[in-house]
Protein backbone atom coordinates (compact mmCIF):
# COMPACT_ATOMS: atom_id res chain seq x y z
CA UNK A 1 0.00 0.00 0.00
CA UNK A 2 3.24 2.31 0.82
CA UNK A 3 4.13 1.72 -2.73
CA UNK A 4 1.17 2.23 -3.97
CA UNK A 5 1.02 5.51 -2.57
CA UNK A 6 4.39 6.79 -3.46
CA UNK A 7 3.27 5.81 -6.89
CA UNK A 8 0.42 7.97 -7.15
CA UNK A 9 2.29 11.06 -5.33
CA UNK A 10 4.94 10.57 -7.88
CA UNK A 11 2.53 10.82 -10.58
CA UNK A 12 0.62 13.79 -9.27
CA UNK A 13 3.72 15.74 -8.71
CA UNK A 14 5.24 14.81 -12.28
CA UNK A 15 1.63 16.06 -13.95
CA UNK A 16 1.66 19.89 -11.65
CA UNK A 17 5.11 20.17 -12.33
CA UNK A 18 4.09 23.23 -14.69
CA UNK A 19 1.50 24.40 -16.37
CA UNK A 20 2.19 22.90 -20.20
CA UNK A 21 -0.10 21.07 -21.46
CA UNK A 22 -0.22 17.23 -20.64
CA UNK A 23 -0.38 14.06 -22.69
CA UNK A 24 -3.41 10.97 -22.17
CA UNK A 25 -2.59 8.28 -23.94
CA UNK A 26 -4.64 5.19 -23.35
CA UNK A 27 -3.26 2.50 -25.54
CA UNK A 28 -3.93 -1.15 -26.73
CA UNK A 29 -1.38 -3.70 -25.84
CA UNK A 30 -0.46 -6.73 -26.70
CA UNK A 31 2.67 -9.12 -24.84
CA UNK A 32 4.77 -11.98 -25.10
CA UNK A 33 5.51 -13.82 -22.04
CA UNK A 34 9.32 -14.35 -21.51
CA UNK A 35 11.59 -16.27 -19.24
CA UNK A 36 10.14 -17.96 -16.10
CA UNK A 37 6.24 -16.33 -17.05
CA UNK A 38 6.68 -19.27 -20.39
CA UNK A 39 6.19 -21.52 -17.66
CA UNK A 40 2.84 -21.15 -17.08
CA UNK A 41 1.58 -19.13 -19.88
CA UNK A 42 3.01 -19.54 -23.75
CA UNK A 43 0.81 -17.65 -25.71
CA UNK A 44 0.51 -13.97 -27.16
CA UNK A 45 -2.05 -11.95 -25.06
CA UNK A 46 -3.26 -9.10 -27.14
CA UNK A 47 -5.71 -8.81 -23.94
CA UNK A 48 -4.16 -5.59 -21.93
CA UNK A 49 -4.56 -2.03 -22.20
CA UNK A 50 -2.61 1.05 -20.58
CA UNK A 51 -3.38 4.72 -19.86
CA UNK A 52 -0.35 7.36 -19.44
CA UNK A 53 -0.62 10.38 -18.52
CA UNK A 54 2.90 12.79 -19.56
CA UNK A 55 3.84 15.91 -19.50
CA UNK A 56 6.79 17.51 -21.35
CA UNK A 57 9.37 19.31 -18.90
CA UNK A 58 11.54 19.83 -21.87
CA UNK A 59 11.26 19.62 -25.58
CA UNK A 60 13.01 17.12 -25.30
CA UNK A 61 12.45 15.17 -21.88
CA UNK A 62 9.41 13.83 -20.89
CA UNK A 63 7.60 12.55 -17.40
CA UNK A 64 4.33 10.78 -16.64
CA UNK A 65 2.71 8.15 -15.50
CA UNK A 66 1.28 4.54 -16.61
CA UNK A 67 -1.45 2.65 -15.08
CA UNK A 68 -1.86 -0.50 -17.36
CA UNK A 69 -3.24 -4.45 -17.30
CA UNK A 70 -2.48 -7.20 -18.89
CA UNK A 71 -4.19 -10.61 -19.01
CA UNK A 72 -2.52 -14.06 -19.81
CA UNK A 73 -4.67 -17.10 -20.60
CA UNK A 74 -3.28 -20.75 -21.18
CA UNK A 75 -5.11 -23.93 -21.54
CA UNK A 76 -3.70 -27.34 -22.16
CA UNK A 77 -3.85 -30.49 -21.41
CA UNK A 78 -0.49 -31.39 -19.31
CA UNK A 79 1.25 -34.98 -17.96
CA UNK A 80 3.53 -34.74 -14.95
CA UNK A 81 6.11 -37.39 -14.05
CA UNK A 82 7.91 -37.85 -10.92
CA UNK A 83 9.45 -40.79 -9.54
CA UNK A 84 6.96 -43.64 -10.26
CA UNK A 85 4.04 -41.63 -10.70
CA UNK A 86 2.53 -39.12 -13.38
CA UNK A 87 -0.63 -37.31 -13.06
CA UNK A 88 -2.47 -35.44 -16.18
CA UNK A 89 -5.39 -33.21 -16.32
CA UNK A 90 -6.53 -29.97 -18.56
CA UNK A 91 -4.21 -27.24 -16.89
CA UNK A 92 -5.68 -23.71 -16.80
CA UNK A 93 -3.64 -20.82 -16.18
CA UNK A 94 -4.77 -17.19 -15.59
CA UNK A 95 -2.34 -14.40 -14.83
CA UNK A 96 -3.39 -11.13 -14.55
CA UNK A 97 -1.08 -7.87 -13.98
CA UNK A 98 -1.76 -4.55 -12.58
CA UNK A 99 0.89 -2.37 -13.66
CA UNK A 100 1.50 1.13 -11.75
CA UNK A 101 4.47 3.23 -12.56
CA UNK A 102 5.91 6.26 -13.23
CA UNK A 103 7.92 6.66 -16.24
CA UNK A 104 10.60 9.41 -18.14
CA UNK A 105 11.02 9.46 -22.00
CA UNK A 106 13.28 11.23 -24.04
CA UNK A 107 12.47 12.25 -27.98
CA UNK A 108 14.94 12.70 -30.53
CA UNK A 109 13.65 15.77 -32.09
CA UNK A 110 14.32 16.79 -35.99
CA UNK A 111 13.55 19.15 -38.44
CA UNK A 112 12.94 16.85 -41.06
CA UNK A 113 10.13 14.64 -39.76
CA UNK A 114 6.89 15.27 -37.21
CA UNK A 115 7.29 11.47 -36.47
CA UNK A 116 9.73 11.25 -33.08
CA UNK A 117 11.01 8.27 -31.64
CA UNK A 118 11.81 8.27 -28.31
CA UNK A 119 13.51 5.97 -25.95
CA UNK A 120 12.31 5.81 -21.78
CA UNK A 121 12.41 4.04 -18.91
CA UNK A 122 9.03 2.85 -16.55
CA UNK A 123 10.02 1.82 -12.96
CA UNK A 124 7.03 1.16 -10.23
CA UNK A 125 5.08 -1.97 -9.25
CA UNK A 126 3.21 -4.97 -10.73
CA UNK A 127 0.56 -6.95 -8.79
CA UNK A 128 0.64 -10.02 -10.31
CA UNK A 129 -2.04 -12.70 -10.11
CA UNK A 130 -1.38 -16.34 -11.06
CA UNK A 131 -4.58 -18.85 -10.66
CA UNK A 132 -3.58 -22.05 -11.50
CA UNK A 133 -6.09 -24.62 -11.97
CA UNK A 134 -5.31 -28.54 -12.74
CA UNK A 135 -8.14 -30.79 -12.88
CA UNK A 136 -9.84 -30.96 -9.74
CA UNK A 137 -6.97 -29.04 -7.70
CA UNK A 138 -6.02 -25.26 -7.94
CA UNK A 139 -3.67 -23.13 -6.80
CA UNK A 140 -3.57 -19.05 -6.84
CA UNK A 141 -1.10 -16.49 -5.52
CA UNK A 142 -1.03 -12.87 -6.09
CA UNK A 143 2.02 -10.63 -5.59
CA UNK A 144 3.76 -7.11 -5.14
CA UNK A 145 6.43 -6.75 -7.64
CA UNK A 146 8.80 -4.12 -7.86
CA UNK A 147 8.96 -3.75 -11.82
CA UNK A 148 11.23 -1.77 -14.40
CA UNK A 149 10.68 -1.78 -18.22
CA UNK A 150 13.27 -0.14 -20.94
CA UNK A 151 10.86 1.32 -23.65
CA UNK A 152 11.57 2.11 -27.34
CA UNK A 153 8.16 4.27 -28.97
CA UNK A 154 7.43 5.96 -31.96
CA UNK A 155 5.18 9.33 -31.20
CA UNK A 156 3.75 10.03 -34.60
CA UNK A 157 1.34 13.63 -34.65
CA UNK A 158 -1.66 13.49 -36.44
CA UNK A 159 -3.07 17.15 -36.00
CA UNK A 160 -1.84 19.47 -33.08
CA UNK A 161 -3.79 17.67 -30.45
CA UNK A 162 -3.72 14.36 -31.59
CA UNK A 163 -1.33 11.80 -32.33
CA UNK A 164 -0.55 7.78 -32.28
CA UNK A 165 1.68 6.29 -30.13
CA UNK A 166 3.45 3.11 -31.18
CA UNK A 167 5.90 1.29 -28.26
CA UNK A 168 7.74 -1.55 -27.46
CA UNK A 169 8.96 -2.73 -23.83
CA UNK A 170 10.16 -5.28 -22.05
CA UNK A 171 8.63 -5.26 -18.70
CA UNK A 172 10.32 -7.03 -15.87
CA UNK A 173 8.51 -7.64 -12.54
CA UNK A 174 11.61 -8.41 -10.30
CA UNK A 175 11.27 -12.18 -8.21
CA UNK A 176 9.95 -11.90 -4.46
CA UNK A 177 10.53 -14.08 -1.79
CA UNK A 178 7.27 -16.38 -2.76
CA UNK A 179 6.90 -15.81 -6.65
CA UNK A 180 9.09 -16.01 -9.67
CA UNK A 181 10.34 -13.22 -11.52
CA UNK A 182 7.76 -12.21 -14.46
CA UNK A 183 8.48 -10.67 -17.57
CA UNK A 184 6.83 -10.31 -21.15
CA UNK A 185 7.74 -8.21 -24.17
CA UNK A 186 5.14 -5.59 -24.43
CA UNK A 187 3.74 -4.06 -27.52
CA UNK A 188 1.47 -1.31 -28.06
CA UNK A 189 -0.60 1.13 -30.05
CA UNK A 190 -2.60 4.37 -28.91
CA UNK A 191 -3.51 7.27 -29.56
CA UNK A 192 -3.41 10.43 -27.68
CA UNK A 193 -4.86 13.64 -26.93
CA UNK A 194 -3.21 16.75 -25.76
CA UNK A 195 -5.02 18.22 -22.76
CA UNK A 196 -3.95 22.25 -22.82
CA UNK B 1 -15.82 14.38 -32.97
CA UNK B 2 -12.12 13.48 -31.95
CA UNK B 3 -12.88 13.38 -28.10
CA UNK B 4 -15.78 10.99 -28.90
CA UNK B 5 -13.67 8.77 -30.70
CA UNK B 6 -11.01 8.78 -27.54
CA UNK B 7 -14.32 8.20 -24.92
CA UNK B 8 -14.97 4.95 -27.34
CA UNK B 9 -11.70 3.86 -27.63
CA UNK B 10 -11.26 3.90 -23.74
CA UNK B 11 -14.52 2.07 -23.34
CA UNK B 12 -12.86 -0.70 -25.71
CA UNK B 13 -9.79 -1.21 -24.39
CA UNK B 14 -11.41 -2.04 -21.08
CA UNK B 15 -13.29 -5.08 -22.99
CA UNK B 16 -9.96 -6.56 -24.06
CA UNK B 17 -9.28 -8.12 -21.01
CA UNK B 18 -12.15 -10.33 -20.95
CA UNK B 19 -10.90 -13.93 -21.18
CA UNK B 20 -12.58 -16.44 -23.84
CA UNK B 21 -13.34 -19.49 -22.65
CA UNK B 22 -13.52 -18.70 -18.65
CA UNK B 23 -15.76 -21.34 -17.74
CA UNK B 24 -14.71 -24.68 -17.48
CA UNK B 25 -16.29 -27.77 -18.35
CA UNK B 26 -16.85 -30.51 -16.07
CA UNK B 27 -14.31 -32.70 -18.80
CA UNK B 28 -11.96 -30.36 -17.99
CA UNK B 29 -11.94 -30.94 -14.17
CA UNK B 30 -11.02 -34.71 -14.87
CA UNK B 31 -7.71 -35.70 -13.39
CA UNK B 32 -6.04 -38.78 -13.86
CA UNK B 33 -2.98 -40.26 -11.88
CA UNK B 34 -0.91 -43.58 -11.56
CA UNK B 35 1.92 -44.93 -9.96
CA UNK B 36 3.60 -48.46 -9.53
CA UNK B 37 5.84 -50.27 -7.62
CA UNK B 38 9.52 -50.08 -9.04
CA UNK B 39 10.86 -53.57 -10.35
CA UNK B 40 7.36 -55.09 -10.83
CA UNK B 41 7.92 -57.07 -14.47
CA UNK B 42 4.99 -56.02 -16.33
CA UNK B 43 6.44 -56.94 -19.38
CA UNK B 44 6.74 -61.01 -17.94
CA UNK B 45 3.36 -60.99 -17.01
CA UNK B 46 1.13 -62.44 -19.46
CA UNK B 47 -2.24 -63.54 -17.68
CA UNK B 48 -4.82 -61.76 -15.70
CA UNK B 49 -8.13 -62.22 -14.07
CA UNK B 50 -10.52 -59.40 -13.94
CA UNK B 51 -13.31 -58.30 -11.30
CA UNK B 52 -17.07 -58.50 -12.93
CA UNK B 53 -18.25 -56.04 -10.28
CA UNK B 54 -17.26 -52.59 -8.92
CA UNK B 55 -16.19 -52.57 -5.50
CA UNK B 56 -18.13 -49.35 -3.52
CA UNK B 57 -16.55 -47.92 -0.19
CA UNK B 58 -18.19 -45.31 1.33
CA UNK B 59 -17.34 -42.60 3.89
CA UNK B 60 -17.53 -45.36 6.71
CA UNK B 61 -15.58 -47.80 5.24
CA UNK B 62 -18.53 -49.98 4.04
CA UNK B 63 -18.19 -52.18 1.28
CA UNK B 64 -20.60 -53.12 -1.17
CA UNK B 65 -21.12 -54.14 -4.98
CA UNK B 66 -24.32 -52.71 -5.68
CA UNK B 67 -23.89 -52.21 -9.66
CA UNK B 68 -23.61 -49.00 -11.10
CA UNK B 69 -24.92 -47.40 -14.47
CA UNK B 70 -20.96 -47.41 -15.25
CA UNK B 71 -19.66 -50.14 -13.68
CA UNK B 72 -19.62 -52.83 -17.06
CA UNK B 73 -18.63 -49.86 -18.98
CA UNK B 74 -15.51 -49.45 -16.97
CA UNK B 75 -14.58 -52.91 -16.70
CA UNK B 76 -14.94 -53.61 -20.37
CA UNK B 77 -12.72 -50.72 -20.87
CA UNK B 78 -10.09 -52.03 -18.57
CA UNK B 79 -10.19 -55.36 -20.06
CA UNK B 80 -9.71 -53.62 -23.79
CA UNK B 81 -6.66 -51.82 -22.80
CA UNK B 82 -5.27 -54.80 -21.48
CA UNK B 83 -5.60 -57.15 -23.99
CA UNK B 84 -4.56 -54.40 -26.66
CA UNK B 85 -0.98 -54.90 -24.50
CA UNK B 86 -1.16 -58.41 -25.15
CA UNK B 87 -2.37 -59.60 -21.80
CA UNK B 88 -4.77 -62.41 -21.50
CA UNK B 89 -8.21 -62.53 -19.57
CA UNK B 90 -7.93 -65.90 -17.96
CA UNK B 91 -11.14 -64.79 -15.25
CA UNK B 92 -12.91 -68.62 -16.19
CA UNK B 93 -9.84 -70.16 -15.16
CA UNK B 94 -8.39 -70.93 -11.82
CA UNK B 95 -6.91 -68.44 -10.09
CA UNK B 96 -3.14 -69.89 -10.01
CA UNK B 97 -3.42 -69.46 -14.31
CA UNK B 98 -3.07 -65.41 -13.21
CA UNK B 99 -0.49 -63.59 -12.83
CA UNK B 100 -1.78 -60.77 -11.87
CA UNK B 101 -5.48 -59.46 -10.39
CA UNK B 102 -7.72 -56.24 -11.81
CA UNK B 103 -9.75 -54.86 -8.85
CA UNK B 104 -12.08 -51.50 -9.39
CA UNK B 105 -13.44 -49.48 -6.55
CA UNK B 106 -15.55 -46.74 -6.69
CA UNK B 107 -14.75 -43.77 -4.15
CA UNK B 108 -17.16 -41.10 -5.42
CA UNK B 109 -19.78 -41.01 -2.19
CA UNK B 110 -16.18 -40.63 0.23
CA UNK B 111 -15.16 -37.86 -2.15
CA UNK B 112 -18.01 -35.61 -2.20
CA UNK B 113 -17.19 -34.79 1.90
CA UNK B 114 -13.68 -34.10 0.75
CA UNK B 115 -14.75 -32.49 -2.17
CA UNK B 116 -17.18 -29.46 -0.24
CA UNK B 117 -14.59 -28.86 1.95
CA UNK B 118 -10.81 -28.41 0.98
CA UNK B 119 -8.68 -31.15 0.55
CA UNK B 120 -5.96 -30.65 3.09
CA UNK B 121 -3.68 -28.02 2.50
CA UNK B 122 -0.24 -30.07 1.24
CA UNK B 123 -1.96 -32.78 0.26
CA UNK B 124 -1.33 -32.87 -3.42
CA UNK B 125 2.32 -32.30 -4.91
CA UNK B 126 3.79 -32.54 -8.20
CA UNK B 127 7.24 -30.72 -7.82
CA UNK B 128 9.44 -29.00 -5.60
CA UNK B 129 8.66 -25.52 -7.36
CA UNK B 130 4.74 -25.95 -6.58
CA UNK B 131 4.88 -27.81 -3.51
CA UNK B 132 2.58 -25.61 -1.41
CA UNK B 133 -0.61 -27.38 -1.83
CA UNK B 134 -3.18 -27.68 -4.11
CA UNK B 135 -6.88 -27.34 -3.40
CA UNK B 136 -9.75 -28.05 -4.71
CA UNK B 137 -11.50 -26.10 -7.70
CA UNK B 138 -15.27 -24.32 -6.88
CA UNK B 139 -17.92 -25.51 -8.94
CA UNK B 140 -18.53 -23.89 -11.96
CA UNK B 141 -22.09 -22.64 -11.53
CA UNK B 142 -23.71 -24.44 -14.30
CA UNK B 143 -23.17 -27.80 -12.94
CA UNK B 144 -26.08 -29.35 -11.79
CA UNK B 145 -25.44 -32.86 -10.75
CA UNK B 146 -22.41 -31.68 -8.33
CA UNK B 147 -20.31 -34.49 -6.73
CA UNK B 148 -17.18 -35.60 -7.70
CA UNK B 149 -16.85 -38.93 -9.34
CA UNK B 150 -13.47 -40.99 -8.04
CA UNK B 151 -12.68 -44.56 -9.51
CA UNK B 152 -9.92 -46.59 -8.65
CA UNK B 153 -7.93 -49.57 -10.51
CA UNK B 154 -5.75 -51.83 -8.91
CA UNK B 155 -3.27 -54.19 -10.43
CA UNK B 156 -2.84 -56.57 -7.36
CA UNK B 157 -0.63 -59.74 -6.76
CA UNK B 158 -2.58 -62.65 -8.45
CA UNK B 159 -1.86 -65.07 -5.63
CA UNK B 160 -0.86 -63.37 -2.43
CA UNK B 161 -0.03 -65.25 0.76
CA UNK B 162 -1.89 -62.94 3.12
CA UNK B 163 -5.41 -61.58 1.73
CA UNK B 164 -5.16 -58.98 4.14
CA UNK B 165 -2.23 -57.26 3.11
CA UNK B 166 -2.04 -57.91 -0.62
CA UNK B 167 0.91 -56.51 -2.77
CA UNK B 168 -0.90 -53.15 -5.22
CA UNK B 169 1.85 -53.22 -8.11
CA UNK B 170 0.01 -50.47 -10.21
CA UNK B 171 -3.02 -48.08 -8.86
CA UNK B 172 -4.66 -45.92 -11.44
CA UNK B 173 -6.85 -43.01 -10.21
CA UNK B 174 -9.63 -40.84 -12.08
CA UNK B 175 -11.64 -38.35 -10.90
CA UNK B 176 -13.79 -35.51 -11.68
CA UNK B 177 -16.49 -33.14 -11.11
CA UNK B 178 -19.77 -35.81 -12.29
CA UNK B 179 -22.13 -34.73 -14.96
CA UNK B 180 -25.48 -37.26 -16.34
CA UNK B 181 -23.11 -38.51 -19.04
CA UNK B 182 -19.86 -40.27 -17.99
CA UNK B 183 -19.25 -42.45 -20.72
CA UNK B 184 -17.18 -41.40 -22.47
CA UNK B 185 -15.32 -39.09 -19.75
CA UNK B 186 -14.38 -42.13 -17.99
CA UNK B 187 -13.57 -44.59 -21.08
CA UNK B 188 -11.39 -41.25 -22.25
CA UNK B 189 -9.53 -41.23 -18.54
CA UNK B 190 -8.94 -45.21 -18.86
CA UNK B 191 -6.78 -45.08 -21.60
CA UNK B 192 -5.18 -42.21 -20.34
CA UNK B 193 -4.25 -44.22 -17.10
CA UNK B 194 -2.51 -46.58 -19.89
CA UNK B 195 -0.79 -43.91 -22.06
CA UNK B 196 0.62 -42.29 -19.18
CA UNK B 197 2.25 -46.26 -17.88
CA UNK B 198 4.26 -47.25 -21.14
CA UNK B 199 6.11 -49.25 -19.02
CA UNK B 200 2.58 -51.49 -18.33
CA UNK B 201 3.30 -53.08 -22.24
CA UNK B 202 3.40 -51.09 -25.01
CA UNK B 203 0.65 -51.36 -27.61
CA UNK B 204 0.10 -54.33 -29.84
CA UNK B 205 -0.98 -52.05 -33.00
Amino acid sequence: MKKLSLIFLLLALGVSVCAQEIKLTPSWSAAIPMGETNDYVKFTSGRGFQFELEQNVNPNWSIGGIMGWQAFFNKSYTFYYQDNSAISATKRNYINSLIIMANTKYYFTTTASKILLYVGADIGTTAIENDEIYGVYRKKEMYWHFAFAPVLGLDIPISKTVGLNMYLKYLNSFKTKDSIHYSWFNTGLGIYLRIP
Amino acid sequence: MMRNLFVLIIIALLFTSCYPDAKISPAETDTVSTSYVRGTPFSDFKYYQLVDSVMRIDNAGNVDYEEGIYDQLIIERMNKNLQIREYENVTNFPDSTADFHVIISDLSSIQVSYYWSYIPYGSFYWGYDQSNGFYSTPLPNYVTVSANSYYMVDIIEANSVKSSDIPIFWRGIMQGIYTQSMDKRLQDNLDIMFIQSPYLKSLNQ
